[in-house]
C-alpha cells in the first residue's frame, strides 16, 4: 500500500477503511526510531536542534517560524492531545512532504556547513560529512541509487541493496558505480578516493576502516564522531 | 589428638602460605600467570574476537568459543598489548583504559581520560611507561601533542606540546603532520613524521619527511632534517612494526608511500637507518625494497636479529582498486638482510588484509600468520636455522582474518 499525505490525512481524520488504517499503522510502527546524534560534548545538542528546525523551515516556504515554545493557559488534557494531534498531522504531513518533494522520491541535500547532515529515508539513512553532496532516490523497499561526493555514512534500517554513483563531476559518462549489499544494523563508509581509476569508490564496512589510510581513516572518525 | 592438631596447623600454615603467594603473584610486577599468546581475530560477519592460547606451533582455535571480549564492542586492532595487559583508547569517549583478562573477559583495571586525542603513534619509554603521540589540534601545522602514561597506576605525568617544523605559508594545503615512529636513545628522543596534503578527492604524503630530534626528557628541539628519498617514514605502529634499533644500536625505519598509507606511489618503499650517535638519517644507507626483487610496496617490517627482518609486502598485479586491497589475498613475506640487501621470498599462500601484526619471534622459531582463501586461516611455523616453513594452530569456525598476535608475558 502506498503511503502518501492524502492518506495520513485521511488516517487522522477517521476516514480510513479498516485496510487503509492497518497499512497506515503497520509504516507508522515499522518506521524505526531515528538513531540519536551523538555529539562531541563541548557541542550544543539544544543549539543543533533549533539549527535542525530552522532548516526545516526554510526548507518549507509556506510555514511561518513556529514559536519555539507553547505555553497553556492552564493544563487542560484535551487541548494537549488536539494539540498534539495537530503537531502530529503537522510533521508527518511535512516529512510526507518532504520525502515526495522531488521527483520519483529523490531526495538531494548539498551540506555546504561545518557539520554532518542526515537524509532519513524510510528504509536507509544516509548521513553527509562536511562539504558533500548526495542525491538518493529509493527504487523500492529494499533497494535504491544514491549519487555522492565527498564522504557519506550510510545506515540501513534493513538488508537493502544500494547502488553507489560517483557524483562529484556533471557528467556521468564514465561515472563508476557499485551495487553493495547493505545489512542491517551495519555502517557503512562511501568516499570519494582516487587510485587507479579516475573516479574510484571505496565502501568499507564502518568495522574495516582501520584499513584505511590513517589520514583518512582520522577524517572520517571526526566528521562522524565514531 | 595431638597428631590431629599439628595436621591441623600444618594445613592452616600451607593456607596462608599459597594463598598469601597467589595474592603476590597476582599483585607483583612481573609474574604474568596467564597464557602465553593472544590472537585478535575478525570473523565473516565482521565481528572481532580476542583469545588466548599457549599454544601457536599445532592443533585448531575457534576463537568465538575462546572470545575474552564479550563485553567490549569497540575494540579494534589498534590495541596495545603488553605483559598480559591490554591498553585501548575508545576515541568516542575519550577513555584510555588498562584491561586485564580475568578467565574469559576482560575487566578494567585502570583508566585514564585522553579526550581529543587519537594515538598516532606509541612508545615504550620502559615497562610501565608509555608515549603516545597526536597532532596538537590547536596548532594544527605547527606542534605534536604528547601524553606520557605511568601505566601500572594509569596516571598522566605529562600533556604536553613539541613544536616542530613551520608550515604556515602552506597552511591551506598542508593539512597536518603524522607521526611515524619514534626512539629515545639515552637522553635524545627522534621522531619520524610527514605532512599530509589534501587534495579534492585525495590525501597524500607530502614529498619531504622530517627528522626531528629532541633532548629527553626536557623536549627541547635539538634538530629537524629532511630527506626526500621517500615518504611517510615508520608506518602505523598502533598495529604493526615499521622500525626497529638492531644490536649495534643503530636504528632502522621502513617508509610507507604506498596507497594504504603515504598514498604518494611514485615514491619507493625503503630502509633508512640513523646511526646510533646520529641525530640524522646516514645518507650512504638506502636499501629500496620497491627497486629490489620485491618490486612492489611494503608496510611492516619485522627484525629477526642477526642482521635478518621480515618484510610483508602488497603485490600490485593483484589487485586493481583500493577496495580489493583489504579484501583480496596479495601480500607476500620476505627474508631480507639489512646489510647485504639479500632478499629470498618465503613459500608462504598469498595473504589478506591491509593492515596486520602477524610476526612472533621465538629464538630461532618464527610464527607468522596468513588469511589464505585457498589454504586458511593458519599460523606458520618458520624455522631461521632451516628455513623450513610448516603450518602450526589452526584458527577455524567463521574466522577471516587474524588481525592481531601478540606475546603476553
Amino acid at each position: 500500500m502506498k503511503i502518501d499525505r492524502t492518506l495520513i490525512e485521511k488516517y487522522h481524520l477517521g476516514l480510513c477503511t479498516e485496510e487503509e488504517r492497518f497499512g497506515v499503522e503497520d509504516w507508522l510502527l515499522n518506521d524505526e526510531r531515528e538513531e540519536e546524534l551523538l555529539l562531541p560534548e563541548e557541542e550544543d545538542k539544544l543549539a543543533y536542534k533549533e539549527e535542525i528546525w530552522n532548516a526545516v523551515i526554510s526548507d518549507v516556504p509556506s510555514l511561518k517560524p513556529a514559536p519555539k515554545r507553547i505555553y497553556f493557559e492552564y493544563f487542560n488534557i484535551s487541548r494537549l492531545v488536539a494539540a498534539s494531534l495537530i503537531l502530529g498531522i503537522l510533521g508527518i504531513g511535512l516529512a510526507v512532504w518532504k520525502y515526495n518533494s522531488t521527483k520519483e522520491g529523490t531526495v538531494s541535500v548539498i551540506n555546504s556547513t561545518p557539520d554532518r547532515e542526515k537524509i532519513d529515508m524510510q528504509d536507509i539513512t544516509i548521513t553527509l560529512a562536511s562539504q558533500s553532496k548526495a542525491s538518493v532516490t529509493p527504487k523500492d523497499r529494499n533497494s535504491g541509487n544514491i549519487d555522492f561526493c565527498g564522504i557519506i555514512m550510510i545506515s540501513p534500517k534493513k538488508d537493502f541493496e544500494l547502488t553507489i554513483k560517483e557524483g562529484c563531476s556533471s557528467s556521468q559518462s564514465n561515472a563508476t558505480n557499485e551495487t553493495i549489499h547493505l545489512k542491517k544494523g551495519n555502517t557503512y563508509i562511501a568516499v570519494n578516493y582516487r587510485y587507479n581509476l579516475e573516479k574510484e569508490l571505496i565502501v568499507v564496512n564502518e568495522r574495516n576502516l582501520i584499513n584505511l589510510p590513517p589520514i583518512l581513516q582520522r577524517e572520517i572518525m571526526s566528521q562522524f564522531n565514531i | 589428638m595431638i597428631g590431629y592438631l599439628n595436621q591441623l596447623l600444618l594445613f592452616v600454615i600451607f593456607l596462608i602460605v599459597t594463598g598469601g603467594c597467589t595474592e603476590n603473584q597476582k599483585s607483583g610486577a612481573g609474574s604474568y600467570l596467564g597464557k602465553k599468546y593472544s590472537l585478535f581475530v575478525m570473523d565473516k560477519e565482521g565481528n572481532t574476537s580476542i583469545a588466548e592460547t599457549n599454544d601457536l606451533s599445532k592443533g585448531k582455535l575457534d576463537p568465538s568459543n575462546e572470545n575474552i571480549l564479550k563485553d567490549y564492542k569497540g575494540f579494534d586492532r589498534d590495541v596495545i598489548v603488553k605483559e598480559g595487559y591490554y591498553y585501548k583508547l575508545n576515541y568516542k569517549t575519550g577513555i584510555f583504559t588498562r584491561f586485564k583478562n580475568r578467565g574469559n573477559s576482560l575487566e578494567p583495571v585502570g583508566e585514564i581520560s585522553l579526550k581529543r586525542f587519537f594515538i598516532e603513534n606509541y612508545l615504550w619509554i620502559n615497562d610501565s611507561t608509555l608515549l603516545l603521540f597526536d597532532m596538537d589540534k590547536k596548532n594544527r601545522n605547527t606542534a605534536l601533542r604528547y601524553v606520557i602514561v605511568k601505566t601500572r597506576d594509569m596516571q598522566v605525568v605529562r600533556d604536553s606540546s613539541l613544536l616542530i617544523i613551520s608550515l604556515n605559508t602552506h597552511s591551506d594545503a598542508y593539512i597536518k603532520p603524522n607521526v611515524g615512529f619514534s626512539v629515545i636513545r639515552g637522553k635524545v628522543l627522534i621522531l619520524g613524521y610527514n605532512y599530509f596534503i589534501k587534495e579534492p578527492e585525495r590525501y597524500k604524503a607530502a614529498d619531504t619527511t622530517y627528522i626531528a630530534a629532541f633532548t629527553y626528557p626536557s623536549m627541547e628541539l635539538l634538530s629537524i632534517s629532511k630527506d626526500t628519498r621517500s615518504v611517510n617514514p615508520g608506518g602505523e605502529n598502533m598495529v604493526e612494526p615499521g622500525s626497529f634499533t638492531d644490536e649495534k644500536g643503530d636504528f632502522y625505519y621502513l617508509t610507507c608511500p604506498g596507497i594504504a598509507l603515504g598514498n604518494s606511489p611514485n615514491k619507493p618503499t625503503a630502509l633508512f637507518k640513523i646511526k646510533k650517535n646520529e641525530l640524522q638519517p646516514d645518507t650512504s644507507y638506502f636499501f629500496n625494497i620497491s627497486a629490489s626483487p620485491i618490486q612492489n610496496h611494503a608496510y611492516s617490517i619485522y627484525y629477526l636479529g642477526r642482521r635478518k627482518a621480515i618484510v610483508r609486502s602488497e603485490r600490485k598485479d593483484l589487485f586493481t582498486r583500493w577496495d580489493d586491497h583489504w579484501r583480496i589475498p596479495h601480500f607476500e613475506f620476505y627474508l631480507v638482510d639489512v646489510d647485504t640487501k639479500e632478499i629470498t621470498k618465503l613459500d608462504l599462500p598469498l595473504d589478506k588484509g591491509t593492515r596486520r601484526q602477524c610476526v612472533l619471534q621465538e629464538g630461532d622459531k618464527v610464527y607468522i600468520s596468513i588469511n589464505s582463501e585457498s589454504e586458511g586461516n593458519y599460523i606458520w611455523r618458520y624455522d631461521l636455522k632451516t628455513g623450513r616453513l610448516a603450518k602450526g594452530l589452526e584458527l577455524i569456525g567463521s574466522t577471516d582474518f587474524i588481525l592481531r598476535m601478540d606475546k603476553l608475558d
